[in-house]
């Protein structure tokens, strides 16, 4: 790479870098236009329909995903031809076709916070539009409608559901694990081009009318929308298909490739989160991807899987016993990066390590059964008591992950730093996003407050408060290890009071709108409501702005900040055992594990009212090590 | 150590007493003042449910972020000081035990009271409701018709009500789903194509849409372009009123029913009482 030269020869070199990218556009585009114009040519119709949008998307995707390099990598070898793909050096590895998991890991990252950026400004647009009772920013309700829609489905399906799970699952899961890599690691190279195809039709959606459902693409509305629905139908399969087929790696990996010493009883809790996640992904993303088919081949066919000839709440049953397991495929990833920080930050033995694992697993079981508390309104009597048990119980499980955090912070050595920080202000959010749950899972009352901005606020708890607090967290957390830099302490914490405190400020007064008789997806309100609606959109810019801190932040210290020792926390898991950013393959010598990774000092297994026998946790070792001690 | 540990949860017991009772004075007045007042008996139970939680939920909210709070204060320690604290342990049945006891015991009671005990009553307000008034409701982008068949009264833009009368609302659709929620009587139920559903309230307090915009017929599942403006203005009237009313409606084109009629057009005329505000769109 000839970054460092003069200004002409770096120019070149960036197109040089980016060529099989631009390739992969250009095929895409290729792909995009032949598949429409032919479908346009055969059914004598307009260039943009249904079906060809839909042919055309299929085209673009094929040629996509070959451009950016799988053509040579993948499919070539395939039939017999020497596989020649060059998976490049420096920035020239994440715009092209790689199949390492650190690289693929960033490229998720990136994706997900560009996705983030430009999704958060849709809801800012929203939030203009909410400043007065009319309409003020958009020409008509569609408008509002549309923006609405693409700011959740790819809020949820591009960010909450990839940027932990995709990023950092890929980039530290196996090393974590004391891996080289994923087990699959071209299925896993695959996997990141299933995104930026399935970002971009959302994204461009309202080019072609876009969509009114909003995220959850409710039939028969569905049925009878613009074209821009269909790219809704096809951008969410994709994304759901990357899921997927990094579900199915991380399974694998997790299973197959952990260090000698390793052992169940000693996996990461990072590593147990992404594994139910991977569960949870592999078992009901696929109900999703069909139910997708399904809305779609009602528009194309068109059958009448969900119009009043067929059965409308069939695609709810569908849409949300997947769509409910996502609120903790988004949640886990969140919870394993606080059991994370907490004992590093806290110099503390992690408490309850199997209580843990049980939460973690009973959110697995219990996330199943749960989907019914979104139609409430929706369907007859007898599944109204069943699933209001099973969302009630679901706090157990979800309460260990609180009692092990207090656990380990209690009598511990707190540092206060950016993401200890972080991880606490997520906890009080997530906190205030499951009280609140609670009024939800009771039938009686969510059949006021169903639809209303009540829940648009406890799920914004949740999953902005929680989830995005903890990824936020995490991004700092681990970016000495994945940029070998320092970030900056000070603008790290400025950041992470101004967002508390906006994030707070807005979403809390979304509670009294919601009991106020504010339902949810309107452009415009009666009056009455204009004085909370203003509080919230000043608010909600000033979060809005706030995302900029780190931004800029990340950027300059990625680029000059100072050089990060390999272990700057002082954490025991095994990603913190190798050189900042990690060697490719991740370590100098396949590393045993010899003790777990959340013992600190001189561990007694109970607390001292329990007092029994003193256990000495011991530190992880190379095979080096190792080899000495059985000589010896 | 154990000394310091007792000191540690009286203070926590403490700051738990003092914040708790002021988080209960808190949702009390947040009970009176801001969630609405409700005109149905359903609207009663869903009120009350919502605050038998929120007395319940928010002392134990307070709690754990009390002691989130005072263990982030009070184990802090300089971010240069890298040192292993003294205590380590892996586990405290005490306090684990204790915590799942308690949470267990908790949705116990909620799945219970106010969850099944809730709906039961909802139940029951519809056993009782021998015979009720019928309305039908016909939901279509992106606006809501009302007929009375009992009075062979069709296609009202205003749902007008007799005050302690149950009635039976039978809700259908002709294209989409659509949601039929009136916020001042407490409960929503969607409107489904192809299915006929049927809601039992039963309004208990004279209101208009005119006095509270809380008491008006809103769409709550989007439907399209006319999602927000698929409103409907309600009346509950007295009997007497009810029974007048009926029989103005009744009247032939040109008579007082026209007049009301084009009077009630659109609820999107209305200035609302709470804000003063101007007419809109």
């Amino acid at each position: 790479m000839a970054i460092r030269t003069e200004a002409g020869q770096q120019r070149e070199s960036f197109l040089v870098a980016a060529a099989p990218m631009l390739r992969a556009l250009l095929w895409a585009a290729i792909g995009f236009v032949a598949g429409a114009w032919l479908v346009a040519l055969i059914s004598g119709s307009a260039f943009i329909t249904n079906r060809s949008v839909t042919v055309g998307y299929l085209l673009a995707l094929i040629g996509w995903i070959p451009g950016g390099g799988a053509w040579e990598a993948c499919v070539k070898p395939a039939f017999g031809a020497a596989a020649t793909w060059d998976e490049g050096r420096g920035i020239a590895r994440y715009l092209r076709f790689n199949t390492d998991h650190k690289v693929i890991g960033l490229q998720y990252l990136f994706a997900s916070a560009g996705t983030f950026l430009v999704a958060g400004l849709f809801a800012m647009a929203m939030r203009i539009e909410l400043l007065t009772p009319g309409l003020n920013l958009f020409p008509n309700a569609a408008a509002y409608n549309v923006v609405f829609g693409v700011h959740g489905t790819l809020m949820l399906f591009a960010v909450a559901v990839v940027a932990i799970i995709g990023g950092f699952g890929n980039y530290f899961l196996p090393i974590m694990l004391g891996a080289r890599d994923m087990t699959f690691p071209r299925l896993n190279g695959l996997s990141w081009w299933f995104v930026v195809p399935g970002v971009l039709a959302v994204l461009l959606s309202p080019l072609i009318g876009g969509f009114q459902t909003g995220w959850s693409g409710y039939a028969p509305l569905s049925a009878t929308d613009a074209p821009g629905q269909v790219l809704y139908f096809l951008g969410v399969f994709s994304l759901g298909l990357s899921s997927l087929l990094t579900a199915l790696n991380m399974i694998a990996t997790t299973i197959y490739m952990r260090a000698p010493g390793l052992t169940w009883g000693r996996l990461p809790i990072f590593a147990w989160g992404m594994l139910g996640t991977a569960v949870l992904n592999v078992l009901w993303v696929p109900v999703v991807g069909v139910a997708m088919i399904m809305g779609l081949m009602d528009r194309i066919v068109p059958t009448q899987f969900f119009s009043a000839q067929g059965l409308p709440v069939l695609w709810q049953d569908l849409f949300w016993i997947f769509g409910h397991p996502e609120v903790y495929i988004i949640m886990l990833p969140a919870w394993a990066i606080w059991m994370e920080v907490i004992p590093v930050m806290a110099r503390k033995t992690l408490f309850g390590y199997r209580w843990v694992v049980a939460g973690i697993a009973g959110v697995v079981l219990l996330s199943s059964v749960v989907w019914t508390h979104h139609m409430f309104t929706d369907v007859s009597n007898d599944r109204l008591v069943p699933f209001m048990t099973t969302t009630e119980l679901i706090s157990i499980p979800t309460g260990f992950m609180f009692l092990a955090a207090i656990g380990t912070m209690w009598q511990g050595r707190i540092r206060l730093n950016t993401p200890m920080l972080l991880v606490l202000m997520s906890m009080f959010n997530f906190l205030l996003g499951g009280v609140t749950g609670v009024f939800l899972a009771d039938v009686s009352v969510d059949l006021q407050l169903h639809d209303t901005y009540f829940v648009v606020a406890h799920f914004h708890y949740t999953i902005l408060g929680g989830m995005v607090f903890a990824w936020f967290a995490a991004l700092y957390y681990w970016f000495p290890k994945y940029t070998g830099r320092m970030y900056n302490e000070l603008w790290g914490k400025v950041f992470a009071w101004v967002i508390f405190f906006a994030f707070n400020l807005t979403f809390f007064a979304m509670f009294l709108a919601g009991i106020n008789g504010m339902n949810r997806r309107i452009a415009t309100y009666l009056p009455y409501l204009s004085g909370l609606n203003v509080w919230i959109s000043i608010w909600a810019f000033v979060l809005g702005l706030g995302f900029f801190i780190p931004l800029v932040n990340f950027i300059y210290c990625w680029v000059r900040g100072p050089r990060a020792p390999a272990n700057p926390w002082g954490g025991k898991t095994l990603e913190w055992q190798t050189s900042s950013p990690p060697p490719h393959e991740n370590f100098e010598e396949e590393p045993v594990v010899k003790s777990d990774f959340y013992s600190y000092g001189e561990v007694e297994p109970e607390s001292e009212m329990f007092r029994v026998k003193p256990r000495v946790g011991a530190a992880v070792s190379t095979a080096q090590e190792e080899k000495e001690e059985d000589g010896q | 150590m154990r000394d310091r540990t007792t000191r540690d949860l009286i203070w926590i017991a403490s700051l738990w007493l003092v914040l708790g009772i002021l988080g209960e004075v808190a949702a009390n007045y947040a009970l009176n003042t801001w969630y609405p007042e409700m005109f149905s008996q359903q609207g009663g139970v869903t009120a009350g449910a919502f605050a038998f939680l929120l007395r319940i939920v928010v002392p134990g909210a307070i709690l754990i972020t009390i002691i989130l709070v005072y263990s982030a204060i009070r184990f802090r320690v300089p971010e240069s000081d890298t040192r292993d604290s003294p205590a380590q342990y892996r586990f405290g049945r005490f306090f684990a035990w204790t915590w799942l006891g308690l949470s267990a015991a908790l949705n116990i009671l909620f799945i219970i009271y106010p969850g099944a005990t809730g709906l039961l009553a909802l139940a029951n307000y519809q056993a009782a409701a021998t015979s009720p008034l019928q309305v039908d409701v016909t939901a279509m982008q992106w606006q809501w018709n009302f007929s009375y068949p009992q009075y062979n009264l069709m296609n009202q833009s205003e749902l007008v009500l007799p005050v302690n009368t149950p009635v039976k609302f039978m809700l259908q659709s002709q294209d989409v789903v659509h949601s039929f929620w009136i916020p001042a009587f407490g409960l929503k139920e969607d409107v489904i194509p192809g299915q006929t559903r049927e809601l039992y309230i039963t309004p208990n307090k004279m209101i208009s849409t005119r006095v509270d915009p809380l008491a008006r017929v809103q769409c709550a599942e989007i439907c399209g372009i006319g999602h927000a403006q698929m409103r409907a203005v309600v009346r509950v009237v007295s009997q007497a009123d009810f029974q007048q009313w009926v029989k103005q409606q009744k009247q032939p084109p040109g008579g007082m029913g026209m007049i009301m009629q084009s009077d009630m057009v659109s609820i999107n005329r209305y200035q609302f009482n709470r804000t003063g505000g101007q007419p809109w769109q």
